[in-house]
């Protein structure tokens, strides 16, 4: 399977980390992932939310340059805008049209749209990954939050169970770690009103910080850059809003799988990361002294 | 909408035909379980809860709809219409209503997410991406700009005292973020541009004139 790779603008922004340890993880695995060109911003929320024609003329532009490969996304917003797109474009052909004249040319909507959790787990496979492992993350307990984007709705994204998804929690198993059952994988942690109205994103992400805290584990893995801007950076407003101490590190998968395939810490940003993971990751003999910072 | 679902969309007024038709939510077709508003993350906090947004929608009920904080605090999460046994899309609705709000003149002073979302096309129109440092300064300069608040001539010093107070929390809200940020590689101060600005403002040009 051949893939061009979507990155988004978060990934050439806040979540540069999530940019940069996901290609260290492709690189470990020999996943090509050739950047898609000149691509342009999917429209995200600010589009759906007030443009409908935008919100798929973005997407259809990016993925009719596609020309045919399956475009490897790795942001959870690209990607539910993405599959959004298709999902309008492929069954309305009112739509299409209207797409059509609006991007310059016609779309039909086929373009496959994979997430890295999906190209992880089904194309290249347990096996291929687990053969990857150099360290494993032994004796670290993992809450896997997916947030909404990816599973939501499933009718769409078909990403996995949209009430349970576990692809994030299988890959965190065979890099070593703990992944638990816990209540809150797909509660909303505020996202984009981060911006307009931080308020809510502290409300949100409490809850998710709060509940995973309950679970008893070590650190929240995601696999979207505003589920983890939120989590992390504004986890010192949070714990000052509500008078309490989390300090859970909130990583990307991307980077906890690349701390088992041996990658340093310099190749996975964990630098990046505002609740810094030195400590936690130096008390369970994880990624070696250059992780420890 | 699923085969089980039940279809009650003959009747209904203006509004949920016109949601309808921009969205294709289908209002009508909620019996008020409220399964939507135990899941949905901002029940708490909004005036209208999601399934008595949906019944005023039934209703007609234009000026209480149009005018809701409620459709400018939904996230988008998308659980409403997850859980929903009768798949009325309410997240779609919402994004449907905020248009139509916008256009009606209805919108709530108390929202900051049109001039948000003004900001954000502005520069996926000029530079095909977000570059979000630049984004975060040009929308609070916006949001600054933006009238806001209930100004009264009774009490106007009062009045104008808080308009700036608030502004200026809203202005320096998260800017002792930004050091620690361009230290942890998460924003630069130069933002990216690809090429095609004209064919994109053509396209942005003929998306506008295409819209209901």
């Amino acid at each position: 399977m051949s893939y061009v790779f979507f990155p988004g603008c978060s990934l050439d922004g806040t979540a540069r980390d999530f940019h940069r340890s996901t290609l260290a993880v492709a690189a470990r695995l020999g996943l090509d992932l050739p950047e898609l060109r000149d691509w342009t911003c999917c429209g995200s929320t600010a589009a759906h939310g007030s443009d409908a024609l935008l919100a798929d003329a973005l997407p259809a532009k990016n993925l009719a340059a596609a020309e045919g490969k399956t475009v490897a996304v790795a942001c959870a917003s690209c990607y539910g805008r993405l599959k959004a797109a298709n999902h309008h474009i492929a069954r309305d052909p009112a739509v299409r049209a209207r797409v059509a004249e609006v991007v310059g040319g016609d779309y039909d909507g086929r373009t496959p749209v994979m997430h890295l959790l999906e190209i992880l787990s089904r194309d290249i496979g347990r096996a291929r990954i687990a053969a990857a492992i150099r360290r494993p993350l032994a004796g670290l307990k993992v809450a896997c939050y997916y947030g909404c984007l990816l599973v939501r709705p499933p009718e769409i994204t078909r990403f996995d169970d949209a009430e349970n998804p576990t692809l994030m929690d299988q890959l965190m198993e065979v890099a070593g770690a703990t992944p638990v059952d816990w209540p809150h994988k797909t509660e909303c942690c505020g996202a984009s009103f981060s911006v307009t109205d931080a308020d809510v994103v502290l409300e949100l992400s409490n809850r998710i910080l709060s509940m995973a805290r309950a679970a008893g584990v070590d650190c929240i893995v995601t696999a979207c850059p505003l589920c983890q801007l939120n989590l992390d950076m504004r986890q010192k407003d949070i714990e000052a809003r509500f008078g309490t101490r989390y300090d859970l590190p909130v990583f990307y998968f991307t980077q906890l799988l690349g701390l088992a395939m041996g990658c340093t810490a310099g190749e996975l940003s964990l630098a990046s990361l505002v609740v810094a993971p030195g400590a936690l990751l130096a008390s369970k003999g994880i990624g070696r002294a250059e992780a420890s910072r | 909408m699923s085969a089980a679902a039940i279809r009650l969309e003959k009747v209904g007024g203006g509004l949920a035909r016109e949601v309808k038709t921009r969205s294709g939510a289908s209002p009508m077709s909620c019996f008020q379980c409220a399964k939507c508003t135990s899941g949905c993350p901002v029940a708490s906090r909004v005036d209208v809860k999601p399934h008595e947004l949906v019944r005023l929608v039934q209703m007609d009920q234009r000026r209480a709809v149009l005018g809701s904080r409620s459709i400018w605090e939904c996230t988008s999460c998308q659980t409403c219409v997850t859980r929903c046994p009768q798949k009325v899309d309410i997240a779609a609705m919402n994004d449907a209503l905020r248009a139509m709000s916008l256009e009606a003149g209805l919108a709530t002073a108390a929202t900051a997410v049109p001039a948000f979302d003004r900001v954000f096309l502005k520069a996926v129109r000029e530079r095909g991406r977000v570059h979000e440092m630049g984004l975060m300064v040009e929308f609070k300069l916006r949001s600054l700009s933006a009238f806001s608040g209930n100004f009264s001539l009774a009490n106007a010093r009062q009045s104008f005292m808080a308009m700036c107070r608030d502004k200026a929390q809203r202005l320096f809200a998260d800017a002792d973020k930004v050091p620690m940020m361009i230290a942890k590689g998460k924003l630069s101060l130069f933002g990216p541009r690809v090429r095609g600005k004209a064919q994109r403002k053509a396209m942005f040009r003929r998306a506008a004139g295409g819209n209901p």
